[in-house]
């Protein structure tokens, strides 16, 4: 139920495609986040960390300690196989609902397909 | 309002998760997180009170996040852990009593010879006491009932019982003073240091003696009991 729960949740979507090109730690994913989103989403930072944990215990994403050049350690997570599994399933049920919003609403590029 | 200060954001997030053991873990990840937050804030001209506030608020509510962290950090294996450091210390106390400490078990049993109603009419006081290799066993002395009972009363004790293991059924075999076997109907009961041989219907008035030879893997050990020293009992 739990595990169904986080994987379901959108932002848990977002920081599985943030993964998906590259091992990355919390704060760098926030100021990605903010970056490709163009500030968007503004998710409290905090409340990614229960989503990563969430990831962690789901499989879905690993975690590892690196120090940073500062000699700072550094939580990195890494999406597993069976994150980029759930995270292609995802895309195709994200793609058929924006595809049927489009429609719905009249999108451009639908109305020729 | 909450105070924003780093240390009592953290403070907060961890009294929502109940098991300890993933405090520190979740305290200093989410700490390099605000630290790297108020770093740039510093870059970008803020005073270190003004960065440390505005980070923090950046985090969210701290009660929230903890909540949410908590379910992702049941104590399941803590407590499994707890469970099963509690059966290994009452497991190795039981042993440590049991193997090593065999006659220590008289602490918590009363003695079979004090909970047997008998009536004595007299008694036979002796302390013999003979060691083969590591068994040391002991004649200790005997009743005799108003029933025409002989209860003999032995304790065997084993040095270094780690060596040997568990305690054994001795065997003895019983003479008179002529060397004729006797045989007679008795019983017996023991507990793991103790042992009382009753001999029933003993004809005590013909038999002067009794020797007793305690086989320990064929060895022998020879007890002899005197019938003729009694102690008459009131």
């Amino acid at each position: 139920m739990k595990n169904d729960k986080i994987l379901s949740g959108s932002t848990a979507m977002l920081v599985l495609s943030l993964l998906e090109n590259g091992d990355k730690y919390g704060y760098q994913m926030i100021s990605e986040l903010e970056i490709r989103s163009d500030h968007t989403f503004t998710l409290k930072e905090g409340t990614l960390y229960p989503i990563l944990h969430g990831l962690v215990k789901d499989g879905a994403v690993e975690s590892y300690e690196k120090a940073s050049e500062s000699g700072r350690m550094r939580k990195y997570y890494h999406i597993t196989r069976k994150g980029l599994k759930v995270l292609d399933e995802k895309r195709e049920e994200w793609q058929e609902f924006s595809d049927a919003v489009n429609k719905v609403i009249g999108g451009a590029a639908h109305a020729l397909a | 309002m909450p105070l924003l200060s780093k240390r009592s954001f953290l403070l907060d997030v961890c009294s929502q998760v109940s098991w300890k053991g993933a405090h520190k873990e979740i305290c200093e990840e989410l700490d390099a997180h605000i630290q790297e937050r108020m770093e740039r804030l510093e870059r970008l001209g803020r005073t270190p009170e003004e960065a440390e506030k505005e980070a923090v608020t950046a985090m969210g509510d701290p009660i929230q996040i903890g909540k949410e962290l908590n379910r992702y950090h049941k104590p399941y294996l803590s407590w499994i852990l707890n469970l099963s450091w509690g059966v290994i210390i009452v497991s190795v106390i039981y042993l440590a009593v049991s193997v090593l400490w065999p006659w220590g078990s008289n602490l918590f049993v009363q003695k079979y010879s004090d909970q047997i109603d008998k009536k004595v009419l007299w008694s036979i006081d002796t302390d013999q006491k003979q060691q083969i290799d590591n068994r040391v066993v002991r004649l200790t002395g005997a009743d005799f009932t108003e029933e025409g009972d002989l209860y003999v009363y032995w304790e065997t004790e084993l040095l270094e019982p780690y060596r040997n293991g568990w305690s054994f059924s001795p065997l003895y075999n019983t003479f008179d003073q002529d060397g004729e076997k006797i045989e007679v109907e008795g019983s017996s009961f023991s507990s793991s240091s103790e042992q009382i041989r009753v001999y029933r219907g003993l004809d005590v008035e013909t038999i002067k003696s009794m020797t007793f030879i305690y086989d320990a893997y064929h060895r022998n050990m020879e007890f002899v009991l005197d019938l003729t020293q009694r102690r008459e009992v009131q």
